[in-house]
């Protein structure tokens, strides 16, 4: 199990995922500005957007077996689960290894992930990067 | 699909044309006479196109940086110029959308101004003022982030106080403010300090956090400015804690967090 920073997303490795979560129809994990998603190659994404009625949050990531991570803010991003599966590439324009000829960086992923998108701490609350 | 005049055998080249620094004696040679290209031209970093005779091309037309692009008679293209891309082609009478990122010869800013007044525009902070002072359907860029146009004159002219700039809501035009601001602004902010440092945050990168005051709020605005690990970008990220790991960790909802890899 592997915590990976990605630019403004974070993906905590967890043991498994919650119970009776809908796929989504997508390999975009998070949409970001100028058509910079963060993407992968193959695997399941499961979005909060399309599973409205599950739990979300850091303690769930913490009950689901995340490690190395402490005392969870009441208020955090968590915007889904991906599940890749070994040859999974997470791709981004500007997060990962650059391969000569390719658009895209890439990092190989394996395994299960909350998905974290980054927030910031304002006078007027908490609230996603906007990018 | 076009209509295209009818023109002799010789002078249509049908399909793409990308020239390389390595190829352009070729295509050279190859587009003297050629009137109408079908597909679409691509001059690659510092390469030169001469076609004297071009007066038409379907797809569009893509000048990278440092290329040359010199079509007199063209007449008819979708228009794509690069950072430092030269296009001379005076003769421009209608064109698609069009994409500068540079400054083009007057004669040549003129006639595509006239070809695709009513069409979509991108341009960015390199392109002339000219171009810049018209009014059309444009959209604006500074390093691939789109702005509005008050925000992107103000950016690009650098005429935002650093409180203006720390007050963007967007992270990447922030981003991009503050890279253009001239560095003595921030001296301007009430109160501002540095409140934690930490030489290396693992990646080769210095992380702060520091603070400010702002007229009409009690508590002092804290922001942690920390690098990409990736492309070496450096942002400000508004926080509440005072400790640069803590709001790193914060940002992404936890106390503490570890992260095995960082990109």
């Amino acid at each position: 199990m592997k915590n990976i920073r990605h630019g403004d997303l974070s993906l905590i490795g967890i043991k498994k995922l919650p119970a009776k979560l809908i796929k989504s129809d997508t390999k975009v994990l998070m949409v970001g500005s100028g058509g910079n998603d963060h993407s992968i190659t193959q695997g399941k994404v499961y979005l909060k957007k399309d599973n409205p009625s599950a739990k979300w949050g850091g303690q769930i990531l913490v009950n689901l077996g995340a490690k190395g991570v402490k005392n969870p803010a009441t208020l955090v991003n968590h915007i889904g689960y991906v599940v890749a599966p070994k040859g999974c590439l997470l791709l981004h324009t500007d997060h990962g290894e650059k391969k000569k000829g390719k658009t895209f960086r890439e990092i190989p992923i394996e395994g299960i992930f909350g998905l974290i998108g980054q927030v910031e701490d304002t006078h007027d609350g908490m609230k996603a990067v906007v990018d | 699909m076009k209509k295209i005049e009818k023109k002799e055998p010789n002078e249509i080249y049908e399909g793409n044309v990308e020239v390389t620094k390595n190829n352009e004696k070729n295509w050279e040679e190859k587009l003297k006479k050629i009137k109408v290209i079908t597909g679409y031209v691509r001059a690659y970093q510092g390469a030169t196109i001469t076609a004297p005779n071009l007066t038409e091309v379907t797809g569009y037309v893509r000048a990278y940086q440092g290329a040359t692009i010199t079509a007199p008679n063209l007449k008819s293209t979708v228009y794509i110029a690069y950072q430092g891309a030269t296009i001379t082609a005076p003769n421009l009478k209608s064109t698609g959308d069009v994409n500068l990122d540079t400054i083009l010869s007057p004669e040549t800013e003129i006639a595509l101004w006239k070809a695709a007044k009513k069409n979509k525009w991108q341009l960015t902070n390199n392109c002339s003022e000219w171009l810049l002072s018209q009014k059309g359907n444009f959209t604006f860029y500074i390093n691939s982030i789109e702005f509005d146009r008050l925000l992107f004159d103000k950016v690009r002219c650098d005429e935002l106080t650093a409180q203006e700039v720390f007050a963007i809501t967007n992270m990447e035009q922030r981003r991009i403010a503050y890279e253009r601001m001239d560095k003595v602004k921030m001296k301007d902010l009430p109160d501002y300090k540095i409140i934690h440092e930490v030489a290396d945050d693992e990646h080769g990168y210095p992380m702060k956090v520091i603070s400010f005051t702002m007229a009409g709020y009690n508590t002092p605005f804290k922001f942690l400015n920390c690098f990409c690990p990736s492309s070496g970008r450096e942002y400000f990220l508004e926080t509440k804690q005072d400790d640069c790991w803590k709001a790193k960790a914060m940002s992404f909802g936890f106390e503490d967090i570890t992260f095995d890899e960082e990109w």
